[in-house]
């Protein structure tokens, strides 16, 4: 399916990672289409954000390539915006929910200079898109974890981004959040984005991703979820003891931890 | 009216203390502009750090008959990049790696200094800065270098506010994070330098610091808190050149006494207002 679209959005050929001896990424293979939703999951330690880092261009493979719209990432920058584990924001920042979704603009505008009124009509309408507009003057660490991930996706919407990667975006997010977030994702997936969410949450991944990836340093399986989630694949990904991983992540890190 | 210019005027009949204030409210306006960044970034250890561990690189100007700045201020900038760098790649705790080089450094320094005859620099000037010898050329010096670093931050505010927020995300979209990084440092190691001149060693921190914090408790963005910690610092410095002129005491530490007040003040009053709006919402409920 994916790979009748003749210039996909996202094309990861033949990727290794290594680091001195240790094998990170093995000859990792994906196309993603427009308007599709994958998710990404695998255990602790599995290459999940290192294969992120590969396709944003922050760590270029030691074999193989990637594609964004059939170029390679540092001519087409501003088309992929990276949504990082909320811990690696410094959500402290006197910065206002407006002003974080400015930073999606900070390229397009240009060094030395101002917003100017596109840009600020562009942040409106990414605002407006993920629900955030009437939270536009709230300060940042004063918002919900699910909230700071939505303001994230509304600075990738200014950015233009047509791909969007997610780290973990449900990670410490309570449930309605997360059903706010995944009805964003939906509509920008609905919209034509290309959207990538790493997570430890299968529930969640079964329920609203097009396809799944599993990955634990080489592609197990690559499909739709239903297809990809079985009790079998998942024992094959997880280890023999890795049961089915349940919504309790620690439990989830225990059971899985030691299989890295 | 008379007695009042009068007592205004008073302390600029001297050369010296025009001198004194010109750079007193550079140094005042110029922190807080850079201090934002540095108290929402948790940098304040490393601008102490630095203001401790450029002491051989001034020593050593002054035994070369250079100017302490030219000296000192290489010293720090490698200091600061070098602090960072050991940070980032090293995987050295911050607090470790820069309590390490700023202690030896420090050390180094005192021992440069006892050691070292016919310098004209005492222990105290360095402890207390020597803001009241300011030379016509430590003028210019600290006027240039104050204006280029607000000019960097006014300049390239955006792109600097990006990648302390999110040095990630900023790398994707192709800025040069780790360049603006340094960046940062080096302006931090330029300020700390000029700072501690005025105020010495110890005092760096409170100039640095405290009208910046004041701001940013009453102004939650970059650009007021910047603006107004620089008119909190101002105020410092103009205050501490006129009580240290008419009680005939250090500037430095009247400065920072003043500044320490401002921020007193502040979270009385704020603390104060929120108190307030609680027992107001607290009624109506």
């Amino acid at each position: 399916m994916a790979h009748s679209h003749p210039v996909a959005p996202l094309d990861v050929a033949e990727v290794s990672v290594e680091r001195g001896s240790l094998q990170i990424l093995d000859n990792v293979c994906f196309t993603a289409a427009p308007g599709c939703i994958t998710g990404v999951v695998g255990p602790n330690g599995a290459g999940k954000s290192t294969l992120f880092n590969v396709i944003t261009g922050l760590l270029p493979p030691t074999s193989g390539r990637v594609l964004i719209h059939g170029e390679e990432i540092d001519r087409v920058r501003g088309k992929v915006a990276y949504v990082v584990q909320h811990e690696q924001v410094n959500w402290r920042l006197p910065m206002r929910v407006w002003d974080v979704a400015m930073l999606g603009r900070v390229k397009s505008i240009g060094w030395l200079r101002r917003p100017k009124r596109e840009d600020r009509e562009a942040v409106e309408d990414s605002l407006e898109k993920v629900g955030m507009w009437d939270r536009r003057r709230s300060l940042i660490n004063e918002l919900s974890g699910g909230q700071r991930q939505r303001v994230s996706v509304a600075r990738a919407l200014a950015q233009e981004a047509t791909v969007l990667l997610l780290d973990e975006p449900f990670r410490g997010v309570d449930v309605a959040s997360q059903a706010a977030l995944v009805s964003v994702l939906m509509r920008l997936r609905d919209e034509g984005s290309t959207i990538m969410v790493s997570s430890h949450n299968l529930n969640l991944v079964s329920n609203y991703c097009d396809e799944c990836l599993c990955i634990n340093c080489r592609v197990y399986a690559y499909g739709p979820p239903q297809e990809v989630l079985t009790q079998e694949s998942l024992t094959v990904l997880y280890g023999p003891s890795g049961a089915i991983p349940t919504q309790d992540h620690d439990m989830l890190d225990r059971r899985i931890g030691h299989h890295h | 009216m008379d007695i009042i210019t009068e007592t205004l005027a008073g302390p600029f009949q001297y050369a010296f203390m025009l001198r004194a204030l010109i750079v007193s409210v550079l140094v005042g306006i110029m922190c807080p502009v850079l201090g934002v960044f540095v108290v929402t970034r948790g940098l304040g250890f490393m601008g102490d750090a630095i203001s401790h561990s450029m002491l051989p690189g001034m020593v050593a100007a002054y035994l070369l008959g250079a100017s302490p700045f030219s000296g000192a201020i290489p010293m720090a900038i490698v200091v600061a990049l070098g602090s960072g760098y050991l940070i980032k790649r090293a995987g050295i705790g911050e607090d470790t790696s820069v309590g390490i080089v700023f202690a030896g450094l420090f050390a180094l320094g005192l021992v440069m200094l006892t050691a070292s005859r016919g310098i004209p620099v005492s222990l105290e000037d360095i402890l207390l800065g020597q803001v009241l010898g300011a030379s016509n050329s430590d003028l210019y010096v600290t006027a240039g270098l104050a204006l280029a670093v607000m000019a960097i931050i006014f300049g390239l505010g955006k792109e600097l506010v990006y990648a302390s927020f999110d040095p990630t995300g900023c790398s994707v979209i192709g800025l040069p994070t780790e360049k603006l990084e340094y960046l940062l440092l080096g302006m931090l190691a330029v300020v700390v330098v000029l700072t501690l001149y005025a105020v010495g060693i110890v005092l760096v921190i409170s100039m640095l610091i405290t009208p910046a914090a004041t701001a940013l408790l009453l102004v939650r963005n970059f650009g007021g808190a910047a603006v107004v910690g620089a008119v909190i610092g101002m105020a410092s410095a103009i205050a501490g050149i006129y009580i240290s002129y008419y009680y005939n005491m250090p500037p430095s530490p009247i400065m920072a006494l003043v500044a320490s007040f401002i921020f007193i003040l502040a979270l009385g009053w704020k603390q104060g207002v929120a108190g307030i709006i609680q027992h107001r919402r607290a009624r109506h409920v």
